[in-house]
């Protein structure tokens, strides 16, 4: 195979110049590329012009903008959107400011501890991260459960009632904390390493000319983690963009559309009405807008670091 | 020659192997796959050889189980023959065409020794589209009123308890006095046969009419009754997803309500009736407060795990919940404290959900007669049958469900035979039912969380569902 590959080699390069060649060198990739995520993401935009649902599949009829009209017009669409932004702006700010005392304490605290304890505590910590979202979302259906749940029993234990799923406003800030729960490792995880990146120098020239820790944390050590926060917050925004598993198994979008997410949304246009055109016109417009929330989100981190 | 033996018999088998279909089952996770598995080795032992046809069967996970039976049927790939459906989808499939006819399969009395009418009615109905045939009923789903009859049987004794309920009988009279002022006009009429039919006395579940239910509902509830052996009386499905239409159906029925006007495809989800059965439903939760205060997250899991963890004194629950509650091992807390009955009665009668999950054949399959045959004998042999019952649910065939050997296994059938023969009642076949049935469910759980007025929910479902089958062409 290795001989076959080299005398392939040879003959590309004996055809032409270099410069044809690199091109060729890429094809096997591009194409690869092209079909997962090319090829489907055309085909989206193909199915959002027509009117597709699964008894006319094989014979749509073509709706033009009809699908994004009816989309940008709808409620239901809106208060996925405003359901989605408000989940993501709100875990992920939680992620940030948990993750970020987590890895100053650990940072700090951590060269006290012998490497046993450090092992121990740095993978309880890092625990819920490496759970599926299905398993945390089976996980807590059953601990938020009035009847037979460990929170609401603790809760009646003290003597407090929290409609922690049944208040729609508490039930949407109850996912936002699951999610915090699951993902604050990552924020630590990243922040932590940054901290241990981040040259001596600067820190030790201002322990020397007088500055607090927090005046070294304020002016030295967050400016220069700006960048790999950046990073972070937008990974993290990406993904609770998406969220969908544990939702979908702890409230399905309830009570009533509370918590119906943008990808619970597109599930039920897609899967449980069928409405395959509806779902790409509305994978599209999310798109576009987190395209314009991601540009934002960049540009205005990136001008704070 | 001992060579030349052992050849032949090669080639012979090879042969045989050779000349054999293989028929494949597409089929979910769960009790199901259990049922497919022991059917495809039985089948095999005994039928491979003589009718040529070796079954094979390929398992898919109970979550995502629809989106992935939806792309495979679209994508018209012929790997899988038979597919398990339930009956809600059939009228799209049929409509794309993904789906093969049966009726002239079933009319062959080669390919079908069986006949169709041991079926009961509602249940080959749900398998029909446009007047075409198209699955066979496999197994059938109801909902039992499933209640402690411990608790039941004390309530009808006990004179302390006897005297606890009239209070609390006057109580909710009263207070539904108190709702008729403020509900609207075409609300009222269902509220007025609710005080009408409420007894100062217990009376015995398989009487029950949604007044007693409720009585005895607020006596179970510690809220109403701190004497209370339960923390709730009851429990509903309030969840997003199949269950809560499925169960809102039955007090929608009861009340005299139904989807479309008669002989029609207008909907009649704006009706008095509709409006009265979506009240109640929603005021066990929001006014009266019998069931736990996060139902809008139950489903099928949570209500078995109230029931079983003793927590509720009854509920409306699938019949599939019946080998679990009666299990020691399961459910050691009230495994021989539960019995079962019909559901309550309202102003218009008693009125049982059912769904048929059914075998279909696959329109892209290459061994359509091959695969018929296999259908056929998993959904109307007796052979077939006791599979059924043993790993999964009940033939919807009075031939096989009501037989002698399986009521030994299932003595619980003979109450469901009636439940569905007598009080039966599904859904509508027709390709847009999935969407109305989400269309029905975001107002019913909207009522449910207090986000919208029942009256309101009732008139927004009901415009929603006009508008989608106006643009499906419905209306001319």
């Amino acid at each position: 195979m290795g001989v076959l590959g080299i005398k392939l080699f040879t003959i590309l390069r004996n055809l032409g110049e270099d410069k044809y060649l690199k091109y060729l060198m890429l094809v096997p990739a591009v194409s690869i590329l092209a079909f997962v995520t090319i090829y489907p993401f055309i085909y989206s935009i193909y199915l959002s012009l027509y009117k597709v649902t699964i008894q006319n599949y094989f014979n749509p009829p073509f709706y033009g903008l009809g699908n994004y009209i009816e989309e940008l017009t709808s409620l239901h669409f809106w208060n996925s959107i405003k359901v989605t932004l408000t989940y993501t702006a709100l875990s992920v700010l939680i992620e940030f400011i948990a993750g970020l005392i987590l890895a100053i304490i650990f940072y700090e605290k951590i060269g006290e501890l012998d490497s046993w304890w450090k092992k121990i505590l740095v993978t309880v910590l890092l625990a819920p991260m490496m759970l599926a979202p299905a398993i945390v979302g089976v996980i807590y259906r059953m601990m938020l459960n009035e009847l037979i749940g460990i929170i609401p029993a603790y809760l009646k234990s003290i003597g407090i009632y929290i409609p922690l799923l049944t208040d729609p406003t508490l039930a949407l800030l109850t996912l936002v904390l699951i999610d915090a729960w699951q993902w604050s490792p990552f924020m630590f995880l990243v922040i932590f390493s940054g901290l241990h990146s981040l040259p001596s120098e600067p820190v030790q020239a201002a322990m020397v000319d007088g500055a607090s820790k927090l005046q070294i944390y304020k002016y030295i050590v967050l400016p220069l983690l700006s960048p790999i926060i950046a990073v972070a917050i937008i990974f993290r925004a990406l993904d609770a963009v998406k969220a969908f598993d544990t939702i979908f198994l702890i409230t399905a979008g309830g009570p009533g559309t509370a918590t119906e997410t943008i990808s619970m949304y597109i599930y039920h246009r897609v899967f449980t009405q069928g409405d395959f055109g509806a779902g790409a016109a509305i994978t599209i417009i999310t798109l576009l807008l987190l395209t314009l929330i991601c540009k934002f989100l960049l540009k205005f981190l990136y001008k704070v670091s | 020659m001992l060579a030349v033996i052992v050849s032949s018999l090669l080639i012979i088998s090879a042969t045989v192997a050779k000349q054999s279909v293989e028929v494949v089952i597409f089929i979910r996770e769960g009790p199901e796959t259990d049922m497919v598995k022991a059917a495809a080795e039985y089948w095999n032992k005994h039928y491979a050889a003589k009718e040529g046809i070796v079954v094979k069967y390929a398992v898919f996970g109970r979550p995502g189980y629809f989106e992935k039976i939806t792309t495979t049927l679209l994508a018209r790939s012929p790997d899988y023959d038979i597919m398990w459906v339930l009956c809600n989808e059939i009228g799209r499939f049929a409509a794309a065409g993904v789906l093969e006819p049966l009726d002239k399969y079933v009319s062959s009395k080669e390919l079908y020794p069986y006949g169709l009418k041991a079926f009961f009615p509602a249940s080959l109905d749900s398998c029909r589209y446009k007047g075409k045939l198209y699955a066979l009923p496999s197994v059938i789903s109801t909902f039992h009123l499933y209640y402690r009859k411990d608790l039941i049987n004390k309530l009808l004794t006990d004179k302390a308890w006897k005297a606890k309920f009239s209070e609390i009988a006057s109580k909710i009279k009263a207070d539904l006095g108190k709702m008729l002022e403020e509900v609207p006009e075409e609300v009222k009429p269902g509220i007025r046969w609710l005080i009408e039919h409420i007894k100062t006395e217990p009376v015995s579940p398989d009487k029950w009419t949604w007044s007693d239910f409720l009585v005895t509902a607020a006596f179970f509830t510690k809220s109403h009754n701190p004497g209370s052996p339960t923390e709730y009386g009851t429990t509903i499905m309030g969840k997003r997803g199949e269950c809560p239409p499925k169960e809102w159906y039955m007090f929608l029925w009861s009340f005299g309500g139904d989807f479309f006007k008669h002989g029609t495809y207008i909907p009649t989800l704006n009706s008095s009736a509709a409006k009265q059965a979506l009240t109640f439903w929603a005021s066990l939760l929001r006014r009266w407060h019998v069931v736990p205060p996060d139902v809008d997250t139950y489903e099928y899991p949570e209500v078995l795990e109230a029931l079983r963890s003793g927590k509720v004194a009854f509920s409306l629950q699938w019949d599939a919940a019946y080998p679990d509650l009666t299990s020691k091992e399961k459910s050691p807390l009230v495994w021989d404290k539960i019995a079962i009955t019909y559901v309550p009665i309202g102003p218009n009668g008693r009125h049982h959900f059912i769904h048929t999950w059914t075998f279909v054949l696959n329109a892209a399959s290459l061994k359509k007669e091959a695969a018929f045959k296999v259908l056929a004998w998993l959904t109307s042999s007796k052979e077939g049958g006791i599979f059924a019952a043993k790993y999964c649910g009940p033939i919807p065939r009075s031939d096989i469900m009501l037989s002698e050997e399986i009521l030994k296994m299932r003595p619980d059938w003979k109450l469901m035979a009636n439940e569905i023969a007598k009080y039966g009642h599904a859904e509508a076949v027709m390709p847009e039912w999935p969407k109305i049935h989400d269309i029905i469910c975001i107002h019913l759980v909207n009522a449910l969380a207090g986000v919208e007025d029942p009256v309101k929910a009732c008139n927004a479902m009901n415009s929603e569902i006009y508008a989608l089958l106006k643009s499906a062409g419905y209306y001319g």
